[in-house]
């Protein structure tokens, strides 16, 4: 028996879950939202050799802009409407922070 | 119920009293009174966070504030309105589960020793709550239960759907104890020997295992996992209850129902395993094992060193177990035909699968939920290898063409798949039978261009995770909404209500569930007890991310809107209120116990 399209599929066994990119998404929504900024198109994440890029709007009708760094804990700068960054830090601290209790 | 004349108000209950055996008063006293949200405990009034240190790197769990839902306008191009609260009307109340794993930990068919070949690979293999699977069904039914009343706007639950991976193991047993905790049947949750626990959290060679009777020795118990005597066995020994779903509940394929460990094809030799009286601790005996498994499918020489390995006792890196007839593996269509050994209520007998699947061998299936939504619930699995899905062509086009009709119909649709957006890529084929496969481009460009499609609900990657997928013309899109597990940590599930905001736009309400456990687990070994130790176990995940799977703020609890399909008018107040009189009726007959029903 000789199967097709199983190049992958060693890679497959990896337990399911999210990758990366799950990760720096949520974690610059979660980061949005904790400044309380209202987002009208949730920003969505993509994957490059250099890092990671996301892109969303505000109700305001501002860009919202994030960049991760091409690490596996990326460290994650987000802009939005232009300007200056507000926010900047590790992807893992954020999703920690959304997680754990905060005292 | 004042869509309703006097006259068909009385009929209604005249009718509900006959089809549900219950008092015309009682009916009429339901119907008659307001309804308010419904009471109960969800995420919007508690939630749960990982707690501080206690030992080592191990971590308790504790209570936090609730979460809001937080209004998503991905798909509307701005704000919502503000009075859209003020009239609402909700079509369809319901429930998801899906990924809830339940595994009969003693099979002898499973991959447990291969974690120390590689942990980070071979996770999904062992996992220290894995006698605690049922326990944490059973709770989770239970907080569907309490849920039957919509939080949001009263409704009753209408249905529920289970996107996949119900069993983990392809094992009749594990599918049979779903079933049975979806339907509110006692089991108890052993195999092998009664009351005995057989396995390799009791064995001191497993290294690589959390033993809770003495995790000393072992990679968790460096982590900091608790020591827990008399775990293991009652987990195996006490009767697990749950109070059923209290509405009909539909299902599908996911791939651990499909393939061995959800990714691997099942030579016919190692079916023999499952049921024998040999379970591997060692896992270069087990995947030697398994390999010739697949000798022993291919080559009569294979068959031959196979059979004398048997006999001559040849069994190195395994541990004598007691043989159970129970443990056999599903073939391929097993699952289907399990859903038909049911209870009657909630039903339906099949669980969206008909006598019309068992005859062609389809494994997908559309059914009317209520008078007002159409479900499609899918089959997306790789049947040859892989963890991941793809929709064969002919499935895609059964699809489009029942969205088609579905509109014509004035249905609103709903899909129900076990793999998501992000895991449909899988092309494996055997090469004398390639498959033409739709993947996720392909496949989410085709239902866009059927509006009446409002949601894809969906599973697999164990995430809580909403995705917009919009139209190019700004006229709206597709919700894609992905429920975390019962497994991993959150060890979450939801509920999701579609309400008619009576402006042109429809809102999704989609709520976060915890199971019907306590927060902090305290030394309790009854099933409820082990429920929470379980989710507290799922927390301590090192090499998985738990932080990562309860996704972000706007993956749980959120109001996801969309401008609505067609014009909603044409589904009329007493329309709604006759559905919601049913499904009320339902849950007074739920109540009852289904006694007289």
């Amino acid at each position: 028996m000789s199967l097709t399209g199983c190049a992958s599929q060693i890679g497959g066994l990896a337990p399911v879950g999210g990758d990366t990119r799950t990760g720096v998404r949520n974690a610059v929504i979660d980061v949005l939202l904790d400044k309380g900024i209202d987002v009208l198109v949730a920003p969505k994440c993509t994957e490059a050799d250099t890092g990671y890029s996301c892109k969303g709007s505000t109700t305001d009708g501002k860009e919202i802009i994030a960049t991760g760094s091409n690490d596996d804990d990326p460290k994650i700068v987000i802009v939005v409407g232009g300007g200056e960054p507000i926010f900047t830090g590790t992807m893992q601290g954020v999703l920690d922070a959304a997680a754990q209790a905060t005292s | 119920m004042t869509g309703l004349s006097r006259r068909a108000f009385l009929a209604t209950v005249a009718g509900l009293s006959a089809a549900w055996a219950i008092p015309r008063q009682v009916i009429g006293d339901a119907l008659a009174s307001s309804t308010g949200p419904g009471s109960g405990t969800s995420t919007l009034q508690q939630a749960i966070a990982i707690g501080p240190k206690t030992n080592g790197n191990y971590r308790t769990l504790v209570a936090r504030s609730g979460e809001p839902h937080v209004p998503r306008a991905d798909l509307l191009g701005a704000a919502p309105a503000g009075a859209r609260a003020t009239s609402r009307r909700s079509l369809l109340y319901l429930a998801h589960v899906t990924d809830v794993h339940v595994m009969d930990a003693q099979s002898p068919a499973r991959f447990e020793p291969m974690v120390a070949q590689d942990h980070e690979l071979w996770g999904g293999a062992f996992r220290p709550q894995d006698t605690l699977t049922t326990h944490v069904a059973a709770a989770m039914v239970s907080s569907i239960a309490d849920l039957r009343v919509s939080q949001v706007t009263g409704a009753p639950l209408g249905a529920a759907f289970v996107t996949g991976d119900s069993a983990d193991m392809l094992s009749s047993l594990e599918t049979r104890w779903y079933i049975d905790v979806l339907d509110g049947v006692p089991i108890t949750p052993n195999s092998g020997a009664v009351g005995v626990y057989e396995g390799v959290q009791a064995w001191s060679e497993t290294y690589w295992a959390w033993h809770p009777e003495d995790p000393s020795g072992d990679w968790f118990g460096k982590y900091g996992f608790p020591r827990v005597p008399g775990m293991l066995t009652a987990a195996v020994s006490q009767e697990v209850r749950s109070p059923g779903l209290p509405a009909p509940w539909y299902s599908v394929y996911g791939n651990h129902d499909t393939l061995l460990f959800g990714t691997l094809a099942t030579p016919a030799a190692y079916r023999a395993f499952a049921v024998g009286d040999r379970k591997y601790y060692d896992w270069t005996a087990l995947m030697g094992d398994y390999v010739q498994t697949w000798r022993a499918d291919v080559s009569g020489l294979g068959r031959m060193v196979q059979s004398l390995s048997t006999r001559l006792g040849i069994h190195s890196g395994s541990k004598s177990v007691t043989a159970d007839p129970a443990r056999k593996l599903l073939e391929q269509q097993d699952f289907m035909a399990a859903h038909f050994e049911t209870t009657p209520k909630p039903g339906p007998v099949g669980h969206g699968f008909t006598q019309a699947n068992l005859d062609s061998g389809q494994t997908y299936w559309s059914a009317d939920v209520g008078p007002f939504v159409r479900a499609f619930g899918l089959d997306t699995c790789n049947q040859i290898a892989g963890p991941d899905g793809a929709v064969p062509r002919a499935q895609f086009d059964w699809l489009l063409a029942g969205l088609e009709q579905a509109a014509k119909d004035n249905r609103l649709a709903l899909l129900f798949s076990h793999h998501n957006s992000a895991t449909l890529e899988n092309d494996a084929a055997l090469a004398t039978a390639p498959q033409d496969l739709v993947h996720a481009e392909e496949f989410i460009a085709g239902v866009l261009q059927h509006p009446n499609a409002i949601a894809w609900i969906n599973g697999h990657t164990h995430i809580n995770t909403i995705n917009a997928h919009a139209r190019s013309d700004g006229t709206g899109g597709l919700w894609e909404i992905t429920a975390a597990s019962c497994i991993d940590y959150p060890q979450q599930q939801q509920v999701i209500e579609i309400v008619d905001n009576r402006d042109g736009t429809l809102s999704l309400f989609t709520t976060a569930l915890d199971h019907a456990s306590p927060i902090g687990w305290d030394g309790d070994l009854t099933p409820v007890g082990l429920a929470s130790l379980s989710r507290e176990l799922s927390a301590n995940d090192w090499v998985e991310n738990p932080a990562l799977r309860i996704g972000s703020a706007l993956d749980r609890n959120c109001e996801l809107l969309l401008p609505a399909p067609f014009d909603l008018s044409v589904i009329t107040d007493a329309a709604v209120e006759a559905a919601q009189a049913e499904g009320r009726a339902r849950v007074l007959a739920y109540e009852a116990g289904w006694s007289a029903s």
